[in-house]
């Protein structure tokens, strides 16, 4: 269970102040985040993801203040519970998929498992590109490939930051029903925030900002 | 899938900057291998022909043509001296030993010495088969020689005039008998063909360009004791008709003039690797600029300060090795290439080390560059706003 109370953000002294609505998500659910760019959607994605620490305010998961931790603990907690998928899926371009997925269980220390890293790539159709290139892939295999990258250490929290805002209706759908798969599959909590309102009607839970 | 490997995929597939920063670096490492190992292999080469040679007596000129002709077989010599004269002077008490050696003529350009069995025992020879000469006209051959020159034992051959090859007056009447192969020494003996004395006064009296009076070239002495350095040398130059050479003082002095130009050529070289370590370092800094988002992700992955620190370190690594072995590499062809031309031109054997102290010391003092210019990019590895790279790497 996720519950967030009074998140309040500001950049620098001067700069404007973010207060964020109270969120209250039980397990195995699906949260869509909506709000206009520049509201602060984004920030507050960080700030779930332990890469941001509020002016104040607090997030307890499973009864433990998260905020309360030092940033190695912060650290420590989001490799070993939180997966991200970027807007724009983030790589090392200089390797292929499948060595992306490996550097990424070498930092999260999460063993090396070839059969579930093949199953992923099968679930999410991208298994004959996993010894190609990440430079070398579709936009949309990219897309794919980071949602990859965001599971494969089987996270108890997706965050996703407006992974359909480039897409068509088509691969938005389809894009939104791989993670709410993925979620599924490891009985994940998906955070979402996005501006596209194509995919109000794929959720049940909604937080607007 | 580790660290190392992620950096060595970071450096081939964007190859450019780090290739240049390899030239730069192994050229460095050319000009400092090259010239370090050369100045010491030269030098101790030197030391081993002159070793327990502490002055000569020949006749007047310059001391160091003496010196150069008669240790090291590299000029001309002086002139003749009377051998009885010479005898007279070595019978001094503070002297230990007096090898007369005669020479001034050679066979495919490799010198033909006249002198005693001492001599070999100067250098630490060796047979490797045959006999010593001991009859005038047999001659022993040193090891280079004998490769070079295809002579065995048993063969006859017959010496030319002067001390290079190209001398077209020939001893025809003399034929020199090969009795003795020497063993490799790495001395003056491997280029050298030896023989007694009587051989080479017996062909030069032939010609009747000799005084009635035996003549040798010089005397290469040892002194018993120090004094001998304060005595001897004075008394000669200043009582007799021929002249002392010190040994190592005319040697310095040879360092002094030929230092400069090598010590010009090392800083040269030592500018050259700074440059390339700042290369490096602009490398490093490049990586660290162009890959934040990368670095940034492997911190939002798991990974911690440490393993991004080594990221950076590996790939400034992978540089330097590669810049220091492909240096290494070229310095040892160069070497070969300068030290056969020598051997060629000069007949004088140089032996080639691949890897020296100085390259061992090389290497430490690269990998120390690297740690310092790593750490002076640590700043910017553990100042990077994740947040913000994340944000704006879109």
């Amino acid at each position: 269970m996720i519950h967030t109370t009074n998140l309040t953000f500001q950049y620098d002294k001067a700069g404007e102040i973010f207060n964020f609505p109270d969120m209250h998500i039980n397990n195995n659910e699906s949260v869509i985040i909506l709000g206009e760019s520049g509201i602060g959607k984004t920030t507050l994605l960080q700030i779930l993801a332990l890469l941001l620490t509020p002016k104040k305010g607090s997030i307890i998961i499973d009864d433990i203040e998260l905020l309360s931790f030092s940033e190695k603990q912060k650290d420590k907690y989001r490799k070993d519970n939180i997966g991200i998928v970027f807007q724009k899926p983030l790589f090392f371009k200089s390797l292929t998929l499948l060595e992306n997925i490996q550097a990424k269980l070498l930092f999260s220390k999460t063993p090396y498992n070839a059969l579930e890293i093949d199953k992923i790539l099968t679930d999410l159709n991208i298994l004959p590109y996993k010894h190609k290139k990440v430079t070398a892939l579709s936009e949309g295999q990219k897309q794919r490939a980071g949602i990859a990258l965001a599971i494969i250490n089987k996270p108890s929290i997706i965050l996703a930051d407006e992974p359909t805002s480039n897409l068509d209706d088509v691969n938005a759908k389809r894009v939104i029903s791989l993670l709410k798969g993925a979620a599924a599959i490891n009985n994940s909590h998906l955070i979402l925030v996005t501006h596209d309102k194509r995919i109000i009607p794929e959720f049940e839970n909604i937080v607007a900002l | 899938m580790n660290l190392f490997k992620i950096s060595y995929k970071n450096i081939i597939t964007k190859p450019l900057n780090a290739i240049l920063s390899i030239l730069l670096l192994a050229f460095s490492v050319v000009i400092i291998s090259l010239s370090f190992k050369f100045q010491k292999q030269v030098t101790n080469k030197i030391a081993k022909n002159t070793a327990g040679i502490d002055m000569v007596i020949g006749a007047k000129g310059s001391p160091l043509q003496l010196i150069l002709s008669s240790v090291l077989h590299i000029d001309n010599p002086t002139g003749n001296i009377n051998f009885d004269e010479a005898k007279k002077i070595t019978k001094n008490p503070l002297i230990k030993n007096a090898i007369p050696i005669s020479y001034g003529d050679n066979y495919k350009g490799y010198r033909i010495i006249g002198t005693t069995p001492a001599y070999k025992t100067l250098y630490g020879g060796e047979l490797l088969e045959g006999k010593s000469a001991i009859k005038p006209l047999e001659v022993v051959i040193g090891a280079t020689v004998a490769k070079k020159s295809n002579l065995k034992i048993g063969d006859s051959f017959v010496s030319s005039h002067g001390l290079i090859e190209e001398g077209n007056h020939h001893h025809d009447h003399h034929h020199l008998t090969v009795v003795g192969i020497y063993k490799t020494s790495h001395s003056v003996l491997d280029n050298l063909i030896v023989t007694p004395l009587e051989t080479v006064w017996d062909m030069h009296h032939h010609h009747d360009h000799a005084s009635k009076n035996k003549e040798i070239t010089s005397v290469l002495v040892q002194f018993k004791s120090p004094m001998g350095f304060v005595r001897i040398p004075r008394s000669i130059n200043e009582k007799s008709s021929m002249q002392a050479a010190l040994t190592k003082f005319e040697l310095d002095k040879l360092y002094n003039y030929t230092g400069i130009g090598v010590k010009i050529i090392q800083i040269m070289a030592i500018v050259i690797l700074i440059i390339s370590v700042f290369s490096i370092y602009i490398s490093l800094y490049k990586i660290v600029k162009d890959r934040s988002y990368e670095l940034a992700l492997m911190r939002v992955y798991g990974a911690n300060q440490l393993q991004l620190i080594l990221l950076v370190f590996y790939e400034g690594l992978i540089i330097s090795i590669s810049g220091y072995i492909l240096g290494l590499i070229l310095s040892f062809a160069g070497g070969t290439y300068l030290y056969n031309y020598i051997g060629r031109e000069y007949n004088y054997t140089i032996q080639q080390a691949f890897i020296t102290d100085i390259d061992i010391y090389l290497f430490f003092s690269v990998l120390l560059l690297l740690s310092v210019i790593t750490l002076f990019n640590l700043k910017s590895i553990i100042s990077i706003n994740i947040p913000k790279i994340l944000s704006y790497e879109k």
